[in-house]
């Protein structure tokens, strides 16, 4: 059974690849390795060229990218464009890249096994060409090309040829296997005549693509050297184009099979250097066994240049600072540098604590950081070797972009506490910076991040110097910043975390709270700082003050919780406390919170705890919660006025047993500062004590127990209190474990309750004592014990 | 003549009593080319090693489309067929985490996989084992897949365990397999300070007393590999395979600090691998002495003795380590 995927990638560069191809997934699942957060104000892509952009730094193989995405197709363009040109006039572009690429609709998943249309095609042109017999594929392609035209014909003809070596170099199929670690292309015949047709050829775009195909079919054979010897012996003659790079990457691929890596090591790094689309493979395959492999490399090296291109791809490999050394000392002008230091910076920033909390032991809680404790953390990890050489290279001012060096330069003097050179360097680096958006934002971040570490303590005068670029960070870049480079993510969380340490060093809990929220927690356990009544307070007077000041209003915008969340979860306390009137008082402040409406009846009480069945349940009249809470509210009054008290007190039972974790209406207590979710030890103490408590709905069973007339009202109250007393068993069992995996080793199952005894001695002879035996399994099995 | 095979019987009975059936020799082969070296055959023969557990591929999602995907197949330069081999699989726990994971393609296409390995190198097998450090979210999924597995491949079916699934197997569940074998390594975490995450007995001990309590039937595999922790900056940034201290005390470019811990004293290529100045590795190896006390604590803990003690890995590196008898001296444990 073949199946091998073939289309669309037909035009391939299996490079040398082909021999550490495995590898390439074995460390791109990066599993538990990765360690690369967006820590950065640093954005990569403001100094270096295209070309580079894999090669930044990245917590996987290659920035953005991962892994090579591209290769089976890296050359497609170029070759369409080369084709495309030759073919000028004797056929449509469209007509060139289906002979090349093949139909333009990509195949369905699963025709993936399936040849693409064209190549048989191409296979009955050339027996078309051979036999000089007419055939379907010829008469069909004849009415649209000119067959007859030697162009095409050396088009049809080379294709013909260069897809019978494509049935060894690329293969797509994960799940079918081959015997042999590499397939080899093994018809000496084949070869020898792509060689013939390149030595007796005189059109030289011809010649050029017979030369690659002559490399590329020898490199497939088992006859690795040959591919070697053709190319000693032939490449002085070849055009140094993207096709010589191409074949010189084959080169270096068998020089790596033969375990010659210093001369393999050597060759991807002229790659590296001449060919910018082969960067991500060539500094993938670049791999230095031992320091001799690398010096031999080095030794090998013909001039500066090449040295300093066996320095730039072992800088991506790894040691940055001493690749820049050594390149800048070899050609200053050299691009490589560029890419260099963004790793370097980016590296640096990795290392900074932006958080302003700091670890102290295992399981041990964070600790909160001064400002002044954070700056000093941060400085002792400025790496001052690369800082100086920074400093050095910045004030020479000889490289192909000064205005990197002294950009970074500025920023690693921000790291370090030098603010006022930091200026210096910025205005510097601003009158030659190239006239992009990307380079003026980054500019504009990097003095941001610069005049927000001078300050030490908030003052109404330094306080202006950050005013704009907070309004442009939190306001308008979301808005208005529609590319995905740039970094300021970083300076946002940052200069939050910045500002609410200020406030709170300044004793300010409020204002520390409006910027130092964290608003993404995981499991959405709400918001502590509301839990004291006192900042609460403070908080709603903040948010209704009318005349605030620009900082005040910046921070009240992007602040997540309004005055609703607040009242509604004011609401919430006090229904919890049972004070409604209260609770009807700040629901009525929510707006649209208070008409949400409950999915279940919240005044049903069911023998079993399903919300689901309660929430598909008919239901006459759907509860709002403003309804809720008002109902609540007359059947209180009405049982003060001691009116139907056991049909009033269960009904509050089931109310407040509902609004509980354990009912059908958690969407009552589920808000932002309560938190949420579906299980209540995902909530903080003091919020998972509020939700499971169980007391108030067992004091109104209680109440409609002693106001029960028949047996059957009195059976279903001792249930409704068994239910509560079972939940206070769990809570108890549960709340104080540290160790979940122990938990089920006491080895108790069941527990019969107080309520449960009282319901079989007593009450076996009633209607509802059936029903609890029939719906409530957990019953069931201590009666039939 | 009646009394002859009468003492014949009882002299059998005693036999068969007194000598319980000692588990047998055999390996982990966990490289991607079949090929034996010459100490290899040598272990293999001096051991009677009949049966083979090779490793035919890790299942591991594709980076770009998160599609499920072999990784490595194994390929033979070497006939194994004088073995009994078991096609060992590894899962990535994170295939099993996959939301929509079709378990039901995985399983044909896993199942599909081992039989075109065996066909197109003329090999054949009774048992094949599934390796997965499953979790308590992937459990579902796992148990479904061997579940299925079972049903497609009509074969004996055996699956590792870890430590902590025999502990609390309750709560992670027991695949539904003939047997399996209990990984009595990989203890500890990787971590960079100076413990032993390979082998603990101190760790071990939480573990063993949970053994008498596991239903399934268990072989014990061990480990035989040592590899190197690399650290920077008090953080592991990867592991080394095939590493020792003897190899690392002759590295110039290294010095000791302590037992187990090597320096990098400049910046360096070694094996292929960049180290930076001031580089840690730290050598976690098992010793001899290590490997009796670990068949030590084992056999006093087992209801059931096992029928194997696999080692893991055969290769050569992590063979010379050891004295020729070690194996020997191990199962005589049991």
């Amino acid at each position: 059974m073949k199946r091998i995927f073939l289309n669309k990638l037909f035009l391939v560069s299996s490079a040398s690849l082909l021999f550490v191809y495995g590898i390439i997934y074995a460390c791109g699942g990066g599993d538990d390795w990765d360690y690369f957060g967006y820590n950065s104000n640093f954005t990569p892509e403001t100094f270096a060229d295209k070309s580079y952009t894999p090669l930044f730094l990245s917590g996987g193989i290659f920035y953005g990218i991962d892994y090579d995405t591209q290769h089976n197709s890296r050359f497609n363009e170029d070759i369409k464009t080369d084709w495309q040109t030759y073919l000028k006039g004797k056929a449509a572009a469209a007509t060139v890249n289906y002979f090349l690429i093949g139909p333009d609709q990509p195949a369905s998943y699963e025709d993936r096994g399936k040849t693409p249309e064209n190549k048989p095609e191409i296979e009955q042109l050339h027996v078309f060409y051979k036999t000089k017999k007419e055939n379907k594929t010829s008469l069909k392609w004849g009415k649209k090309i000119s067959l007859k035209d030697d162009k095409i014909k050396n088009f049809i003809e080379f294709l013909y040829l260069a897809q019978k070596i494509e049935t060894v170099s690329i293969g797509d199929d994960y799940w079918s296997y081959d015997p042999v670690v590499a397939k080899t292309f093994d018809d000496p015949k084949l070869i020898q005549s792509i060689e013939n047709v390149y030595n007796t050829t005189s059109d030289p775009f011809l010649k050029n693509r017979y030369w690659f195909l002559t490399v590329k079919a020898r490199f497939y054979s088992n006859d690795k050297q040959k591919a070697v010897l053709f190319f000693n012996k032939t490449e002085a003659s070849v055009p140094k184009n993207t096709l010589y790079y191409r074949a010189l990457s084959y080169v270096a691929g068998i020089n790596y099979k033969q375990k010659k890596y210093a001369v393999s090591n050597y060759l991807y790094a002229q790659v590296f250097d001449k060919c910018p689309a082969m960067r991500v493979v060539t500094a993938y395959s670049f791999h230095p066994q031992n320091d001799a492999d690398w010096n031999k490399s080095l030794a090998m090296a013909k001039n500066n240049k090449e040295k300093a291109a066996l320095w730039a791809i072992h800088g991506y490999y790894k040691d940055e600072k001493q690749a820049i050394e050594k390149i800048y000392e070899l050609d200053p002008k050299s691009e490589h540098l560029n890419y260099l230091v963004t790793r370097l910076v980016n590296k640096q920033e990795q290392e900074i604590n932006n958080s302003f909390q700091q670890k102290a032991e295992e399981n041990v809680p964070l600790k909160q950081q001064t400002i002044a404790e954070n700056k000093s953390e941060n400085q002792a990890k400025l790496n001052k070797s690369a800082f100086d050489l920074i400093s050095k290279i910045s004030a020479a001012g000889n490289t192909e972009r000064p205005y990197v060096w002294d950009l970074v330069l500025g920023y690693l003097q921000t790291l370090k506490g030098d603010y006022a050179n930091a200026d210096k360097n910025f205005d510097k680096a601003e009158k030659i910076l190239p006239k992009t958006e990307l380079a003026g934002y980054q500019l504009r971040l990097l003095r941001f991040v610069n005049n927000m570490s001078k300050i030490d303590k908030l003052t109404d005068k330094n306080e202006k110097t950050i005013l704009a670029d907070l309004n442009w960070l939190y306001y308008e870049l979301p808005k208005t910043y529609k590319g995905q480079e740039f970094r300021y993510q970083n300076a946002v969380s940052w200069s939050r975390s910045y500002l609410s340490t200020l406030y709170k060093e300044k004793g300010n809990p409020v204002m520390a709270e409006i910027f130092g929220e964290s608003r993404y927690s995981y499991w959405n356990e709400g918001n502590a700082f509301y839990d004291n009544e006192k900042v609460l307070l403070d908080m709603k007077a903040f948010l209704v003050k009318p005349n605030k000041t620009e900082i005040e209003n910046i921070g009240a915008g992007v602040y997540s919780l309004k005055l609703k969340d607040i009242n509604n979860f004011q609401a919430v306390q006090a229904t919890f406390k049972n004070k409604i009137p209260e609770a009807i008082a700040f629901l009525q402040q929510t707006d649209s919170v208070q008409y949400s409406q409950f999915l279940g009846n919240p005044f049903n009480g069911s023998i079993k705890d399903c919300h689901d069945c309660d929430h598909v349940a008919y239901q006459k009249k759907k509860y709002s919660q403003i309804d809720f809470l008002t109902t609540v509210k007359s059947m209180q009054d009405k049982l003060a006025q001691k009116e139907d008290v056991y049909t009033n007190s269960l009904l509050l039972g089931n109310a407040f047993y509902n609004i509980t974790h354990f009912g059908n209406g958690r969407t009552f207590y589920e808000t932002s500062i309560v938190g949420s979710g579906s299980s209540p030890y995902t909530f903080r103490d003091s919020m998972k004590k509020m939700i499971t408590n169980c007391d108030i709905p067992k004091m109104y069973y209680q109440k409609a127990f002693e106001a029960a007339t028949t047996k059957e009202q009195k059976a279903k109250c001792i249930y409704m209190i068994a239910k509560c007393e079972r939940n206070a068993y769990y809570n108890n069992k549960y709340n104080n474990l540290k160790n979940w995996w122990e938990a089920d080793d006491d080895k108790i199952n069941f527990i019969a309750w107080n309520g449960f005894k009282t319901l079989k001695k007593e009450y076996s002879d009633t209607k509802y004592y059936q029903d609890v035996i029939a719906e409530c399994g957990y019953f069931n099995t201590y009666v039939s014990q | 003549m009646k009394k002859n095979i009468i003492v014949g019987f009882v002299f059998f009975l005693l036999l068969s009593c007194s000598k319980k059936e000692a588990p047998v020799v055999s390996f982990y082969y966990w490289k991607t080319i079949f090929k034996l070296s010459e100490t290899e055959k040598e272990v293999l023969k001096d051991n009677d090693v009949r049966k083979l557990y090779i490793r035919y591929f890790d299942i591991g999602l594709h980076p770009q489309n998160q599609e499920p995907i072999p990784i490595s197949p194994i390929r033979f330069q070497e006939n194994a067929s004088r073995f009994t081999v078991v096609p060992v699989v590894f899962i990535k726990n994170k295939v099993l985490l996959k939301q929509n994971l079709d378990i039901d393609d995985l399983v044909e296409k896993t199942f599909r996989l081992i039989a075109e390995i065996n066909k197109k190198n003329k090999m054949d097998c009774q048992e094949i084992q599934i390796d997965c450090d499953w979790t308590l979210s992937s459990k579902d999924n796992y148990l479904k897949f061997i579940e299925k597995f079972k049903k497609r491949s009509q074969k004996k079916l055996s699956a590792t365990i870890r430590l902590h699934q025999v502990k609390y197997f309750k709560k992670t569940k027991i695949p539904n397999v003939d047997s399996g074998v209990l990984m009595y390594y990989n203890m500890g975490s990787i971590a960079p300070d100076s413990l032993n995450s390979v082998y603990d007995s101190k760790i071990a001990a939480r573990y063993l007393k949970s053994l008498k309590n596991y239903p399934l039937p268990l072989d014990f595999a061990l480990p035989v590999y040592s590899w190197g922790v690399h650290i920077r900056n008090q953080k592991v940034i990867g592991l080394r395979s095939k590493m020792n201290v003897n190899g690392l005390k002759n590295d110039k470019n290294f010095e000791q600090t302590s037992a187990v811990f090597f320096k990098a004293k400049h910046s360096n290529y070694k094996n292929g691998i960049f180290y930076e100045e001031n580089d840690l590795l730290k050598i976690e190896a098992i010793r001899a002495e290590d490997l009796k006390q670990m068949g030590k604590e084992l056999q006093e803990n087992i209801v059931q003795q096992p029928k194997e003690i696999i080692f893991y890995d055969l290769d050569e590196f992590n063979l010379k380590n050891y004295e020729k008898n070690i194996f020997e001296q191990v199962i005589s444990c049991f």
